[in-house]
C-alpha cells in the first residue's frame, strides 16, 4: 500500500465520513423541525365552518321570511335574522376570509352578493310585505344560498386539498428522514468498522512492540552469557597457563634430562609441579566454592553489631600476610548494628582484607572503618595498593573481571563478583573507590536495625 | 398518675375543639363556599339586556338570573389586552373586562367546572372554568376602541390573551372565542 492510499484510508476516508454523518444529521434536525413547525401551523380548516353558519343564516332568513309570508301576523324577528346574516357576510370580508374567497376565485361573486343582500333592508321594513317584495327577497336569498353552496364545495376541497398537501409533505419529509437514518447508519458503521480496524492495529502494533522487547531481552541476556564465557575463558587462559606452563616446562626437563639430573634435582622440579597444581586446584575449587556458596545461601538475618563481626574477621587474620598491618576504628557515639547474617558478612569482609592484602605490599597498613551514614551502617577496608585504573572500575564487580593491573597476581574474578551478590541478598550494597597506585577503598553497607 | 393522665387528655380535647372552631368561622369567610345561603341581590340591568347568566351562581337579579346590560358590565374594572385574532389580520385592541372579574360578582359555586356559553346565532360551546382563572380572558365589549355591534361579533366577544401565551395558538382554543355572546350557563 502507497503512503497517500494509506493517509486515504485510515484519515481522509473516516474524517471524510465524520462530515457527512454531521451534515446528515443537520439534514434530518432541519426537516423534523420544518414538520414541528407545519404542525404548530393552523390552516384555514375553519373556512367550511364559516361558511357552513353563513348559509345556514340566510336559509333561517329565508324561513323568517316565508313564516311571515304565510302569516303576516307571526312572531318573528326579521330584522334580527337579517342582522345576523349581515354579521356573518362582514366576518366573510375579514382578512383570512376574504383572502380565501380570493384565491377560490370567488370574491368578485362576493362583493356583489354582498351589495345585493345589503340593499334588502328597505325591503325588510315594510310592513306587510306584498308578495312581488316577497318574491324579491326570496329571490336575493335563494340566490345567496346557492353562491353559498358553491362556496361550501370550493372551501372543502380547498381544505381537502391543503390537507391532502400537508399529508404529502410531512409523508415526504418522514420519508427523507428515514433514509437520512438509514444513511447515518450506515456511515456509523463504516465509522465503528474504521475504529476497529484501528483498534486492531494498535493491538497489532503493541505485541510486535512487546515481541521486539521481548527479543531485545533475549538478546541481551545472550550476549550477557557470550560475554561471561569470554571472560571467564580469558581468566582461565590467564591464570591456567602459567601453572600448566610450569608442569609443562618441569615435564619437558625430565623427560630430557632425567638420567643426569640429581634425585634433588628431581624432588625440586616435583616440588614445582606438585605447586603449579595445587594453585590449579585452588583456582577450580575457589570457582566451585563461588556457585556453592551462591546457591546454597541460607541466609538468616538477625540483628549484629557490624563492629564485632568486623573484628571478629580481622582477629582470624587466617588469609592475612604474616606482617600486615590492620587499623580498625569505629565511630563513636553511634549505634552500629545492622541486620544481616554473620557468615555472609565474614565472606564479604574476608575477601575486602583478602584483595588488599593481596594487591598492596606488605609493609603498607589496611585501614578499616564502621561507620554509620543515613539508613546504612558501613565498613569501609582501605589499602594503599596499586589501585584500580578508571576503566575497570565499573566492571571490578563482574563475575570473571580482572582488571589489567593485577595481570601477575592469581585469581579467579570471582570474590568480588560474590560478595557484590550476598551483599544484595541482604539488602545491603558494595561499592568502591580507588584511584590508581595510591589504593582502594572497598565498602559494604547494611541496612541499620531500624529499617526492619 | 391517673389524674395527670385525665388531666392530659381533657387538655387535648379542648383544643380539638378550639381547633375545629376557627375551622368553621374561617369556612365562613371563603365567598365561593357560600352558595347561596345570603343572597346578595344584584342591580337590575337599566338599558338592554345583553347578557345573561344562570347557574351555579350565587347573586341574582331575576330569579335565578343575573342579567347585564353594557352599563353594567362596563362598571367592572376595565381590562385590555392586544392580540390577534383567527379571524382578522393585524394585532387588535380589545376593551372590556376580565371573565373572572364578572364571575367573582357573580359569587361563584365551588361545584362550578363548566361554563356552556352561547351565541345570538344560537352556536354553543363548553368551555372549562378554569381557563378565566388560568388566563386573562376578556370579555370584550370594543376592538380597536370601536364599540362591538350584534353586526359586527358584538355586544361581547370572548378573547384569549392569544399571543401572549404560545398554548392558546391552537385551534383547540380557538373555538373558545365566543363572538356575539348572549348567555353563560355555569355548571
Amino acid at each position: 500500500m502507497t503512503r497517500t492510499k494509506k493517509l486515504l484510508i485510515r484519515y481522509i476516508l473516516p474524517l471524510i465520513t465524520i462530515i457527512l454523518l454531521l451534515a446528515l444529521l443537520a439534514v434530518a434536525l432541519f426537516r423534523l423541525s420544518v414538520i414541528q413547525r407545519e404542525m404548530r401551523y393552523n390552516s384555514n380548516a375553519n373556512m367550511v365552518w364559516v361558511v357552513y353558519y353563513t348559509h345556514l343564516e340566510s336559509l333561517r332568513l329565508s324561513d323568517v321570511i316565508q313564516k311571515k309570508a304565510l302569516n303576516p301576523d307571526a312572531n318573528v324577528d326579521l330584522l334580527f335574522r337579517y342582522q345576523m346574516l349581515l354579521s356573518r357576510l362582514n366576518l366573510l370580508h375579514d382578512g383570512p376570509q376574504s383572502r380565501f374567497f380570493d384565491e377560490v376565485g370567488l370574491l368578485a361573486e362576493l362583493n356583489t352578493q354582498s351589495v345585493m343582500l345589503r340593499q334588502l333592508e328597505p325591503l325588510l321594513g315594510a310592513s306587510p310585505l306584498n308578495q312581488a317584495q316577497l318574491k324579491d327577497l326570496q329571490h336575493a336569498l335563494d340566490e345567496f344560498s346557492a353562491f353559498m353552496l358553491k362556496a361550501s364545495g370550493r372551501a372543502m376541497t380547498a381544505q381537502w386539498e391543503e390537507l391532502g398537501a400537508g399529508v404529502d409533505m410531512n409523508r415526504n419529509a418522514v420519508l427523507a428522514i428515514i433514509v437520512i437514518i438509514i444513511a447515518i447508519l450506515f456511515c456509523s458503521l463504516f465509522i465503528s468498522w474504521q475504529l476497529l480496524i484501528a483498534l486492531k492495529r494498535s493491538r497489532e502494533n503493541e505485541r510486535v512492540k512487546q515481541q521486539q522487547l521481548e527479543l531485545q531481552k533475549q538478546l541481551e541476556h545472550e550476549r550477557k552469557v557470550s560475554e561471561l564465557y569470554r571472560s571467564f575463558g580469558g581468566m582461565v587462559s590467564h591464570q591456567f597457563r602459567t601453572p600448566l606452563a610450569i608442569i609443562d616446562a618441569s615435564m619437558q626437563r625430565l623427560i630430557r634430562a632425567a638420567e643426569r639430573m640429581t634425585p634433588a634435582q628431581v624432588v625440586d622440579r616435583a616440588v614445582k609441579v606438585k605447586a603449579a597444581t595445587e594453585r590449579l586446584t585452588h583456582l577450580i575449587e575457589s570457582i566451585l566454592k563461588a556457585d556453592r556458596l551462591l546457591e546454597q545461601v541460607d541466609m538468616q538475618l538477625q540483628r549484629f553489631s557490624l563492629a564485632d563481626l568486623v573484628r571478629q574477621v580481622i582477629d582470624e587474620q587466617a588469609f592475612l600476610s604474616v606482617n600486615r598491618q590492620v587499623s580498625f576504628s569505629a565511630q563513636s557515639g553511634k549505634d552500629l548494628q545492622a541486620l544481616c547474617d554473620p557468615v555472609l558478612v565474614s565472606e564479604i569482609i574476608g575477601n575486602f582484607l583478602s584483595n588488599a592484602d593481596k594487591y598492596s605490599s606488605a609493609d603498607t597498613a589496611i585501614a578499616v572503618y564502621i561507620y554509620q551514614e543515613d539508613r546504612w551502617v558501613c565498613c569501609q577496608v582501605q589499602d594503599q595498593g596499586r589501585g584500580i585504573s578508571k576503566a575497570d572500575l565499573p566492571h571490578i564487580f563482574q563475575r570473571y573481571f580482572r582488571a589489567g593491573s593485577v595481570a601477575d597476581v592469581a585469581g579467579t574474578g570471582i570474590g568480588l563478583y560474590v560478595a557484590a551478590e550476598l551483599a544484595a541478598l541482604q539488602r545491603g550494597k558494595v561499592t568502591v573507590r580507588s584511584d590508581e597506585n595510591s589504593g582502594s577503598i572497598f565498602t559494604l553497607c547494611l541496612p541499620h536495625h531500624f529499617n526492619k | 398518675m391517673v389524674k395527670t393522665k385525665y388531666l392530659g387528655f381533657q387538655s387535648v380535647s379542648l383544643i380539638m375543639a378550639m381547633l375545629f372552631c376557627c375551622v368553621t368561622q374561617a369556612g365562613e369567610n371563603i365567598p365561593l363556599v357560600n352558595t347561596g345561603t345570603t343572597p346578595k341581590s344584584l342591580d337590575r340591568p337599566v338599558g338592554k339586556v345583553i347578557l345573561t347568566v344562570d347557574g351555579l351562581i350565587s347573586h341574582h337579579n331575576l330569579n335565578t338570573k343575573a342579567q347585564f346590560d353594557l352599563a353594567m358590565i362596563r362598571a367592572l374594572p376595565a381590562s385590555t389586552l392586544y392580540t390577534s385574532t383567527v379571524v382578522t389580520d393585524g394585532v387588535k385592541r380589545f376593551d372590556g373586562v376580565l371573565v373572572r372579574d364578572l364571575f367573582e360578582l357573580l359569587g361563584l359555586s365551588d361545584q362550578a367546572l363548566h361554563v356552556d356559553a352561547s351565541a345570538l346565532n344560537d352556536y354553543l360551546v363548553e368551555i372549562p372554568l378554569a381557563d378565566f382563572y388560568e388566563y386573562d380572558v376578556l370579555l370584550a365589549t370594543h376592538m380597536d376602541g370601536v364599540l362591538l355591534k350584534p353586526i359586527d361579533k358584538g355586544p361581547l366577544w370572548i378573547v384569549y390573551p392569544r399571543d401572549s401565551r404560545r398554548k392558546l395558538q391552537d385551534i383547540r382554543y380557538d373555538y373558545r372565542w365566543v363572538w356575539q355572546l348572549k348567555h353563560l350557563n355555569i355548571r
